[in-house]
Formats: C-alpha cells, sequence, structure tokens
C-alpha cells in the first residue's frame, strides 16, 4: 500500500518545485524575446498609448477609429492604453527603460529632441517619403521642422497647441473698448481699465497669468508668449548658450513685473480655474493667453458664455508672435513590429481620421486640408490664424531640465523676491552650467 | 594503501555523502531554509540590493539610455553644493518636524478620548480612521477645493473670524503649513488606532490605584499613560517620521515643490533629478542622503524615548 505523505513532506515537495519552476523560469526570460517578421497584411497585435484625449475622444477611438482601423488590417488588433500628462513622463520613461513600451505613442512639445537623442523614437522618414498619398506636405514647414532632429522625421504631429489671446467681450465693452487689444501698450490700457478690485483682492483680473494649479511650467509657458512677443528667444541657434540675460527677455519679464505690481492689473498667482472652466470663461478675468481648449471647456462645461469669450491675433511688441506646443506620435523604437506600427500611425494622423480626432478633442488640427473642416467653428479658425506667428521650442533634448532654473527664476522676479534682471541674470547661469554640463 | 581499498573508501564515502544529504534532506533545518528562501530572496531582491544599486548608481551619471559612467563624488558635492537641493534638505526637516510632533500629539489625545466610554465612540473611531482608507489623490483633490483662494472653504470659515483670505498653496509662508495640515489629516487615524490598542494594553489597576492616591485625570495621563506608552511612542513618532519622508502623493498633487522652492522636499528632488531631468545618478545620491536622515532621526528618536523609559 502507498504511504499517503504527511503535511511537511507535502509543503516541501511544493516548496522545492516551487523553487524549481521559479529557477528554469528566470533562466529562460533572457532568451524569450521574439522578433516578429510579418508579411504585408499579417495580423499583429498593436499597442497605442494616448495622453491627449477627452471622454469624446475615447468613445471615438474604441467605437469607430480603431474598429476601421481593424477592418482595414483584417486580423490586427489595437489596444488601447490610457494615461496623463502630469505622470506620463515617467511613464513612458519606465516602459522604455524595462523595455515594454506601446507601439505608437503620443508625446509633449519637447519630446522630438529627446526621443531622438535616447535612440527611442523610430525613424520615420523613408517611410513618410515614400508614401504621396498620405501626404506629408500637408503638414505646415514649421510642424515638419519640429519633429525633423538631425535629418530624421521621429515623430507625426497629430495637435496644434497655439496659444493666443483670448478676451471677454462683455467686460471689454462695458470698459469702453469694441476691439480687443493688438500690441502691448493698448494691453495695458485696457487691462486697466477692465481690473475690478475689492481692497486688495481681485475680483476681476485685467489679465490672467497663470495659476498655481498649472504646474511648475506655468510661468515659464506664460512669460514664454512674452519673451517672444519682445523679440527674444530662450537658448542661442547653435544651442549652446542661454539668450534670458539679452534685453528682449528683460523687457518681457519687467512688463509681467510691472502688470503685477505697478499696475497691479493681474494677481500673483493668479486666480484659480474652477475645475475645468478657466478663468477667464468663469468671469475672473479680463483676458488670457489660452489655447482651443477654452473653446472646447465653453462648449462643454459653460456654453452660456459661447458669445461673450473670444480668441484675437498674438499681440505685437517688438514683434507679433506667440508659442505653439506641437504635440505628436511616435513610433517606438522598442517595438517589435515598427512596420506594423508606423501603419497605425499613418491610419491615425490620415486626414480624415485626424479630423474625427480634432473634432472630438475641439483641437486645431496641424494639417492644412483641415483648416475648412466642418467641425472648425469661428474661434478655432481664429485661433489657427495666429500660427504663421508661432515659434516653436529649440530642440535641445533636455528642455525639461533647462526649463526648471528659468521657472524658479522667474518665481523670484515675479512675487517681487528678487529683482527681474537679477533673477534672469541667475537663470541664465544655472541654464548655461546645465548646457556645458551637456 | 592499494587501489582496490582506495576504490573501497571512496565509495563509502560516497555513499555517506548521499546518506547525508538524504538526512539533510528530512532534516527541520532543509524545511527552515526552504522557507526562508523565498522571503529572505525577496528581502535581497526588492530591499538589499536596489540599496546597494543605488548607492552605486549615486557615484555615476547615469541617464537611462546610456550606461552609467563613474564620477566620483560629483554628485554628492552637488546635492550640498546647489541651493535648491540644501533647501530640499531643510524643507524636509521642517516638514517633519512640524508634522511629527504634532500629529502624533493629536492623534494620542483623539486616542485617549476615544478610549473613553462614551456613547457614539465606535462612530466617531470610524469617523477619524476614515481618511487612512481614503485615496491620497481624492484627499488632495479635495484640499486643493479646500485650499482655493476664491472659492475655497478653509477662507470661508477663517472670514467669519474676520481674517482676511489667504492663497494657502500659493503663499511662501503658508505652502508647508498648509501640507503639514493635511498630513495630520491624513494620518492622525492611523496613529490614533495604534495609540488605542496601546492605551488598552494600560493596566486598569495602576489607573486605579493613582485614582486612588489622589492623582487627578492630568496626572494620571502624564504620570502613568504617558511613561506606560513609550514604545508606542516610539513606534508611531520613527514610522510616521520614515513616511513624512517619504511624501510625496500631497506635493505632487498640490504645490510641485514651490511656491519658491518652499514644499520642495528631498522626495520631490529626487523626482525631478530621476524624471524631470533623467539624471539617475543624481536622484541616487539624494535618496542615499534621505536614507541617512532617517537612520539618523530614527536613532535619535529611539534614543530619546528609550532612555527616558530606561
Amino acid at each position: 500500500m502507498k504511504k499517503p505523505i504527511n503535511r511537511r513532506q507535502f509543503l516541501k515537495r511544493t516548496a522545492v518545485g516551487a523553487l524549481g519552476f521559479t529557477t528554469v523560469g528566470i533562466i529562460r526570460s533572457p532568451f524569450q524575446t521574439q522578433f516578429y517578421s510579418l508579411a504585408q497584411g499579417e495580423a499583429v497585435d498593436l499597442t497605442l498609448m494616448m495622453v491627449d484625449y477627452s471622454d469624446p475622444v475615447k468613445t471615438a477611438l474604441e467605437d469607430v477609429i480603431i474598429p476601421m482601423f481593424v477592418e482595414e488590417n483584417p486580423g490586427s488588433s489595437v489596444t488601447v492604453n490610457y494615461s496623463d500628462w502630469a505622470r506620463y513622463n515617467e511613464e513612458m520613461t519606465t516602459a522604455f527603460a524595462a523595455g515594454v513600451t506601446p507601439d505608437v505613442f503620443q508625446g509633449g512639445a519637447v519630446w522630438s529632441p529627446q526621443m531622438a537623442k535616447r535612440g527611442w523614437a523610430y525613424d520615420l522618414t523613408e517611410h513618410i517619403k515614400a508614401d504621396t498619398e498620405w501626404n506629408w506636405a500637408d503638414f505646415p514647414a514649421g510642424l515638419q521642422a519640429d519633429v525633423t532632429v538631425n535629418g530624421e522625421i521621429v515623430g507625426v504631429p497629430y495637435r496644434q497647441d497655439l496659444r493666443t489671446l483670448w478676451y471677454r467681450k462683455d467686460t471689454l465693452e462695458a470698459a469702453g473698448f469694441s476691439a480687443p487689444p493688438s500690441n502691448w501698450d493698448e494691453f495695458l490700457e485696457v487691462a486697466k481699465a477692465t481690473t475690478v478690485k475689492n481692497g486688495d483682492q481681485f475680483e476681476v483680473e485685467g489679465y490672467h497669468f497663470s495659476e498655481t494649479s498649472a504646474g511648475w511650467q506655468r510661468d515659464w509657458q506664460a512669460y514664454l508668449i512674452w519673451l517672444e512677443q519682445a523679440g527674444g528667444q530662450f537658448l542661442s541657434d547653435d544651442l549652446s548658450k542661454c539668450m534670458l540675460d539679452q534685453e528682449p527677455a528683460l523687457k518681457a519679464l519687467q512688463f509681467i513685473h510691472d502688470l503685477i505690481h505697478v499696475h497691479k492689473v493681474t494677481s500673483y498667482p493668479g486666480l484659480e480655474p474652477q475645475g475645468d472652466i478657466p478663468v477667464i470663461v468663469a468671469g475672473d478675468a479680463a483676458m488670457q493667453f489660452g489655447n482651443a481648449d477654452i473653446e472646447r471647456n465653453i462648449t462643454l462645461y459653460a456654453p452660456n458664455q459661447a458669445d461673450l469669450v473670444f480668441p484675437t491675433l498674438p499681440l505685437t511688441g517688438t514683434m507679433q508672435a506667440t508659442h505653439s506646443w506641437v504635440n505628436k506620435f511616435f513610433v517606438s523604437s522598442q517595438s517589435k513590429t515598427p512596420e506594423r506600427a508606423w501603419d497605425l500611425l499613418r491610419f491615425l494622423t490620415r486626414t480624415d481620421i485626424l479630423e474625427i480626432y480634432s473634432a472630438t478633442n475641439n483641437n486645431t488640427p496641424p494639417r492644412q486640408s483641415l483648416l475648412e473642416a466642418p467641425y472648425m467653428s469661428e474661434k478655432h479658425r481664429e485661433v489657427l490664424a495666429a500660427a504663421p506667428y508661432a515659434q516653436t521650442y529649440p530642440q535641445h533634448p533636455n528642455l525639461i531640465g533647462l526649463f526648471r532654473p528659468v521657472a524658479e527664476e522667474l518665481e523670484r522676479a515675479l512675487t517681487g523676491t528678487k529683482d527681474p534682471e537679477k533673477a534672469l541674470q541667475d537663470a541664465t547661469k544655472q541654464v548655461n552650467i546645465i548646457l556645458e554640463d551637456g | 594503501m592499494d587501489v582496490v581499498t582506495q576504490t573501497r573508501a571512496t565509495k563509502q564515502q560516497r555513499k555517506s555523502l548521499g546518506q547525508r544529504l538524504y538526512k539533510f534532506y528530512n532534516s527541520q533545518t532543509f524545511v527552515a531554509i526552504l522557507f526562508l528562501i523565498v522571503p529572505v530572496g525577496l528581502l535581497i531582491i526588492l530591499k538589499i540590493y536596489p540599496i546597494f544599486y543605488n548607492l552605486y548608481l549615486s557615484f555615476t551619471r547615469y541617464e537611462l539610455f546610456e550606461p552609467p559612467k563613474y564620477v566620483g563624488l560629483k554628485n554628492y558635492r552637488y546635492v550640498f553644493e546647489n541651493s535648491v537641493t540644501r533647501q530640499s534638505i531643510w524643507n524636509t526637516l521642517l516638514f517633519t518636524i512640524e508634522a511629527v510632533p504634532l500629529g502624533a500629539a493629536l492623534a494620542l489625545i483623539v486616542a485617549k478620548l476615544l478610549d473613553e466610554n462614551f456613547y457614539g465612540k465606535i462612530m466617531y473611531r470610524t469617523l477619524y480612521y476614515l481618511p487612512v482608507i481614503s485615496s491620497i489623490v481624492v484627499s488632495a483633490m479635495i484640499f486643493r477645493w479646500i485650499f482655493n483662494p476664491q472659492q475655497g472653504l478653509l477662507n470661508y470659515f477663517i472670514g467669519l473670524i474676520g481674517i482676511p483670505p489667504q492663497t494657502w498653496l500659493s503663499d511662501p509662508n503658508l505652502a508647508l503649513p498648509s501640507l503639514v495640515m493635511v498630513t495630520i489629516w491624513g494620518s492622525i487615524g492611523g496613529n490614533m488606532i495604534i495609540f488605542l490598542a496601546g492605551l488598552q494594553d494600560i493596566p486598569g489597576e495602576v489607573l486605579e490605584a493613582a485614582k486612588v492616591d489622589g492623582a487627578n485625570a492630568l496626572q494620571r495621563f502624564t504620570h502613568i499613560t504617558i511613561p506606560l506608552l513609550r514604545p508606542v511612542i516610539l513606534f508611531v513618532v520613527v514610522t510616521f517620521t520614515i513616511s513624512t519622508f517619504r511624501n510625496f502623493g500631497l506635493i505632487f498633487m498640490l504645490t510641485q515643490g514651490g511656491p519658491l522652492n518652499r514644499t520642495n522636499t528631498l522626495v520631490w528632488e529626487v523626482y525631478m533629478s530621476v524624471f524631470g531631468n533623467l539624471r539617475l545618478g543624481r536622484g541616487a545620491a539624494l535618496s542615499m542622503v534621505m536614507l541617512v536622515m532617517v537612520f539618523i532621526l530614527t536613532l535619535l528618536s529611539f534614543r530619546v524615548l528609550r532612555e527616558r523609559q530606561g
């Protein structure tokens, strides 16, 4: 008769077995990477990471866009994952470090040079140049340049985040202005006339500069527009020197500093938005810089404000300018099927699909052929009219690292704890140290 | 020794090795080793190895996409020479010094009150414990509204007693105290439960004897309860100190290190170094500094509370 095993023996054998399996698993894992070589039309599972989306985009993606791709590419499937900008950078960094990246993913304005330097973006140049039907020429030259690093096209723009001046028509009219300002002098006049204060407290900011909840880059992003209007630039053309100690940079910062501390037309930090309702839409400011998201948020959360808040062309300081944050799709260099990942990226940035995405996300699209798309409202067109004046970030691979000391020094100058000139000199010194350090 | 004798000896040796192995397989030591392999292995893989790897990284320049390059003490020099990182060390200490004693004292007072017999004490215990089970993100979102300068509840309440509205999270002087407030709110329930368990362990006879001897409630609390609670206080102080050092979620959600770097703590600086600038070596050096600081503070807590206990 077979002797039954006791509990200790059972546990012992189980533990030995588990250890054996674990050891085999650990030893096998480095050899498990598979590389696919697929024939055209062959089935493949792709992953897509979305960060720039709203609920309507999610619905459109899952109900329309992805089913269309699957229909055009029989047998293929696409898994869509969602993230948010607040944790996106670290999420993608760790994904690349672990070698588990999505095949296609969205990226922000500073991503092209960073992706290229790290070798994380698949070079799309050959695909794009060979594909006349998809039409790369439909993207404006400025946007093409933004995703071209050292001659390689590393991404495809899906959105122009253009920021221009928005104003409240009712507030301006009540103050006796029939048209929005077009230059710094007019701007100051309007801002002074529309500011409403109760003692030291702002009830309406003549101009809304920035708010705390917008994160640590808020002042820098808001200042950048003024810097560009003053004719300044962040880095020298060869990217070797910081240019914030130059006259235009100081002129811009001094102007904002005076708006806060001399003319007192904006608080610092500014009034907070009410959830997703921007300060200007809530009626707490007469003017602010913003992108087409203001239009989206009016449509979604404050439709009664639609006839009161409008965009206009960027202001002219030394020159008429604004900034464009170009968001783009990338194909991961770690994709096991980069050719098929390109198929997905190509599909997502095709005119008809980009129109669905842009319409549901209320974006200003990157393709010129979409300028007359039915979903484009007058306000969208007005925002896009700022495109010819837009500048993009310099192509340095460590922009986030360079922005940080600038953001800190700007905060010091704007709180009045440091003289603006000294703050810019200190920022320049710190940025130059980082630039020299590589 | 001839060849035959040698072969026999070897066979005997083999046999005895097999026997020894079989004996070991059936021994309690083998069972103990088997069951220790997993936890010890996990401890090595998840705790000890990362600490030493982190120590190694702290002497390198490592940007993830290129192999680490040895740079000696450069990262440590940066930590102590750079004004922002120095400020982050100071902010961390300030945050801990403000949050831990106050939070622990409040938790002890609440625990003492909830240790008494009164109607609805279970409900109060539950209510005080609720923040512990709330997600840090949700809590932070709620507090963002509470601290909102225009529509915030806090400004409404201070307005009722004639204090003008404050900008709380945007005010360089109020941002850190605001975070301390939220930290204490979030931790009071957890610490209260530990204190409550400690209070219930104090023998009733001792307190009864003190009462008979004429000690009033305050005297019983300071001369009987507190001394007997010292091991529990030590535990709460040490764990609360460590969790305060690691407090990242609130800073990420509410202030992102600002305004003017006043809430820029070590853990935020590590995050910015690693994910903002991709300087993993610098982040590793900051982590080592944080480790040493926690270690010193823990030792200090042990020394102070144990000496008093003695």
